[in-house]
């Protein structure tokens, strides 16, 4: 490729990324309640309705409303409201009077989900406002039997790709150049990885929607009809279906090859290149629902996920290919048949090595708003667990690349070479899955919010509980009050600006709210000043238990506005 | 046999991880549990059972606060905003007691109460606990329901009127029709001695006047202050609203009212006449 042509490769490929449209977050989030939060109401309400920005489904929807004493108040299941859909309505008892506790969870199109919890009153004497313990429904997108599902769904239907193009590409000369060579032990070896794939991808689907919807793994028939109702699950399908047409045509193209003729038939092309044509939407698939399918620019951030997965089905497929190949050749051969199949499998996986390295690099540097994401959040963790495997993983390659390759076409130490190649080659196919494994942790975690970014300029962090934490900025000290600093409670937030000691009087003051956790609207509160210098509002912002990034812009009377962002973490 | 090994060993390792994953998750998925909130409570309250008309009860209890020990810390300064008040109700608001009560060690609130005919009073604890940390509320209140032995003959509420005479005492409200839920207004209450002369009102619990409300049927309260003009002690405030009463001028009380729903309500205004306090009931139509 030349330069010129490499610069025009590189600008189609800017100016796609500009014509693809961003993609929205695909979190649900509330956006309205009835009743309202922290409200206290003369009559006891009929019902809790939640609205959100999207149609979340209400066969997955928890909504529990609970009095001082943790009885349930509800009297039927979460349905959809019959005027608005994207309204969940929750019948109620006739509840008396007292603190309710409103708590929901619900899942979002992409399959997250999602929670948060408020409090009403019914009045008119609903007595004092009780402190609630708010629940939390531990992140089930990273429990280990949906993680270890999630895992064995992506190696099985990688490593069946890899299988098939090493039996049918790589290996295929084997049987020309190595008397008494044949392909069965890596055809078998491709049939069982995608038998085990076809059983693996809905045992993870089944396993992803049970969790959801809160049923058994086993309660079949009531799961099974709920798999395409969200988009991931509609995509899982679609990955099932497409990995199924994949196992017909790559079965269809093994069995009309005819290794022992130099050419290929064209019926052998027509099948191969359905084979490969149904392998890379299968590959894509998973980018496409899942984090990559909501990241902006989704024109890059896709590609880059397919470019990811198709270097690793290639690398972990080529691998256990390899050592299948190793295993079934006799001894006398085993040596002849390496030197056949090792330098053509070499090139593929360097070329896939590099486009893996690079496609990794792209995909952290889409995912994270900032560098210090990479080692401040669990998904950039998870990032540096997979990258050192991966890296691991190339040492190893680069072993064999350099020493074990070379020596399988000295006679004098073959042997040797091919012993070294298994040992490698069994340590790599070892590392790679562990990426997997890794990538299948790190896909089922949330990236962290563009409003992570902002936590970097923070002046202060505080909480859990109250605060009351004085800050100096632009020549003001700036004394932030939040009390009790509790979620899903009308909190109070205050800012007592003094200058000089003396307190600044009639300053405009605003205060905005971006939960740091996950991807959330932020909301923006003016604040009164109800003594001099003394700026308060009480406001039900803190929705959830997390980390938040509390914003005040202040503009002093007559003066240049500036802002000051304190990271407070609020309790449950 | 030897070269199929590695698949083999494969197939099982994948196999048991399939097994482990669908068996690991039969009911791991669970809804959230919900722990009781930490609030306010009473413990203790005594009478626990039915008690006998016309007789002196001893009425005890302790309020805990969110932590679950005694509330022993009231304020003490100043009326009407301090210690515990008792406000005990007939359920068919045809009697009420407002009541002081004494803070005994440990918190123990205790006021003998003469309950005098049969049927079900609700008690209203209104207290008003030191503010020993930022989040502990000006006051709150706790409700308890106590039965008193013997045959239940409610009383139907007296039609609306604008004038009642207590002991000889004549209270005169004047506009009183126009009253609206949730919006808060005045009214002008003119009252004159037995000698027809405007009455002089002094002090009593922190107060010129206090006009306590209970609606009928559902009992909720309000309770407001008429206040002598300049005592900062005296005010009320119900949500974000002031709806404190003045008196201005003798022979007229000016009472705030904020009732938080329509129905027909009581008002109880209670003032200190001639050495003693006079309970003067009122029926309001609120729409």
């Amino acid at each position: 490729m030349t330069a010129r042509r490499r610069g025009a490769v590189a600008a189609a490929a800017v100016a796609l990324a500009l014509v693809v449209p961003a993609a929205a977050s695909a979190h649900a989030y509330l956006i309205k309640t009835a009743p309202a939060a922290s409200v206290i109401l003369s009559a006891p309400p009929r019902s809790v309705q939640l609205t959100y920005d999207e149609a979340v489904e209400p066969r997955f929807a928890i909504v529990s409303v609970t009095d001082v004493n943790a009885n349930q108040e509800t009297t039927g299941p979460v349905t959809r409201s019959p005027s608005d859909p994207d309204t969940l309505v929750v019948p109620l008892k006739h509840v008396g009077e007292g603190w309710y506790l409103v708590y929901w969870r619900a899942i979002s199109v992409d399959g997250h989900p999602v929670q948060g919890a408020f409090t009403f009153a019914v009045g008119p004497n609903a007595g004092p406002a009780p402190q609630f313990t708010v629940p939390h429904i531990a992140g089930t997108a990273t429990s280990t039997p949906l993680v270890i599902a999630k895992w064995l769904a992506f190696l099985t239907a990688m490593a069946a790709i890899g299988l098939f193009v090493l039996r049918i590409v790589i290996a295929q000369p084997l049987v020309r150049r190595v008397p008494g060579a044949d392909l069965r032990a890596p055809t078998i070896a491709f049939a069982l990885a995608a038998v085990l794939g076809l059983i693996a991808i809905p045992a993870y689907l089944e396993e992803a929607v049970a969790i959801d919807s809160l049923r058994s793994f086993w309660d079949v028939t009531g799961v099974v009809p709920l798999w395409r109702l969200t988009a991931f699950g509609r995509g899982w399908v679609d990955i099932e279906l497409c990995f199924a047409l994949f196992v017909g045509a790559a079965g269809m193209a093994i069995w009309v090859d005819r290794p022992e003729r130099e050419g290929r038939s064209v019926a052998a092309l027509l099948a191969l290149s359905g084979a490969l044509t149904a392998a890379a939407a299968v590959l894509v698939l998973p980018g496409a629902v899942g984090h990559a399918g909501q990241t902006s620019p989704r024109g890059v951030a896709v590609p880059l996920d397919w470019l990811h997965l198709v270097s690793g089905a290639l690398w972990i497929g080529g691998l256990i290919g390899l050592l299948v190949v190793w295993r079934s050749l006799p001894a006398a051969r085993r040596v002849a048949g390496l030197a056949v199949t090792v330098p053509r499998f070499s090139n593929v996986a360097f070329v896939s090595v590099l486009v893996l390295l690079g496609t990794g690099v792209g995909a952290a540097i889409v995912h994270l708003p900032v560098l210090d994401a990479l080692w401040l959040t669990s998904y950039g963790k998870v990032i540096l667990i997979k990258a050192g495997l991966l890296l691991a993983a190339m040492l190893l390659a680069s072993g064999n690349l350099l020493r074990a390759k070379p020596g399988l076409t000295r006679a004098e130490a073959s042997e040797a070479s091919a012993r070294l190649l298994r040992r490698l080659v069994s340590g790599e196919v070892v590392l790679v899955a562990g990426a997997i494994l890794a990538a299948a942790i790190l896909s089922s975690l949330a990236p962290p919010p563009p409003a992570f970014a902002e936590e970097g300029s923070a002046l202060a962090r505080v909480g859990p509980g109250r605060v009351a934490s004085t800050v100096v900025r632009a020549g003001y000290a700036l004394q932030v009050l939040v009390d009790p600093n509790r979620a899903a409670a009308p909190d109070t937030f205050a800012l007592r600006l003094t200058r000089g000691g003396k307190p600044v009087e009639g300053a405009s003051v605003t205060l905005s709210f971006a939960m740091l956790d996950m991807q959330m609207p932020t909301q923006e509160y003016q604040l009164a000043e109800t003594a001099p210098g003394l700026y308060t509002r009480k406001a039900p912002a803190l929705v959830m238990v997390g980390h938040w990034a509390l914003d005040f812009t202040i503009t002093p009377k007559g003066g240049l506005p500036f802002s000051v962002l304190v990271v407070d973490r609020a309790g449950g | 046999m030897q070269h199929h090994r590695p698949l083999i060993a494969f197939a099982t390792l994948a196999t048991g991880a399939c097994l482990l994953a669908g068996c690991g998750s039969g009911g791991s998925a669970a809804g959230p549990t919900i722990l009781p909130a930490r609030t306010y409570r009473l413990s203790g309250f005594k009478p626990a059972g039915p008690v006998v008309p016309g007789r002196r009860t001893l009425v005890s209890f302790t309020i805990r606060t969110p932590s679950g020990k005694p509330l022993t810390e009231y304020k003490e300064c100043c009326e009407p905003h301090q210690g515990v008040d008792l406000i005990v109700v007939r359920s068919d608001d045809s009697h009420i007691q407002y009541l002081d009560t004494d803070v005994g060690p440990e918190g123990a609130v205790s006021e003998p109460v003469v309950f005098p005919t049969p049927g079900r009073y609700r008690i209203t604890i209104d207290a008003y606990p030191k503010a020993t940390t930022p989040t502990t509320p000006l006051n709150f209140q706790l409700f308890k329901w106590v039965t008193v032995r013997g045959n239940y003959r409610p009383r139907p509420l007296p039609p609306a009127r604008s004038t009642e005479v207590v002991d000889g005492y004549r209270f005169r409200i004047q506009r009183h029709s126009d009253l609206k839920a949730i919006v808060p207004s005045d009214l002008v209450i003119h009252v004159t001695d037995p000698a027809g002369r405007s009455a002089v009102f002094r002090n009593w619990r922190g107060a010129l006047g206090h006009a306590i409300f209970f609606h009928q049927g559902s009992l909720a309260y309000s309770h407001t202050h008429i206040c002598r003009p300049g005592d900062v002690y005296c005010y009320s405030v119900l949500g974000n609203v002031r709806v404190t009463g003045h008196s201005t001028a003798p022979g007229i009380l000016k009472a705030g009212v904020l009732l938080p729903e329509p129905g027909t309500w009581r008002m109880f205004l209670l003032t200190y006449q001639g050495g003693r306090v006079l309970t003067v009931p009122f029926t309001l139509n609120v729409r």
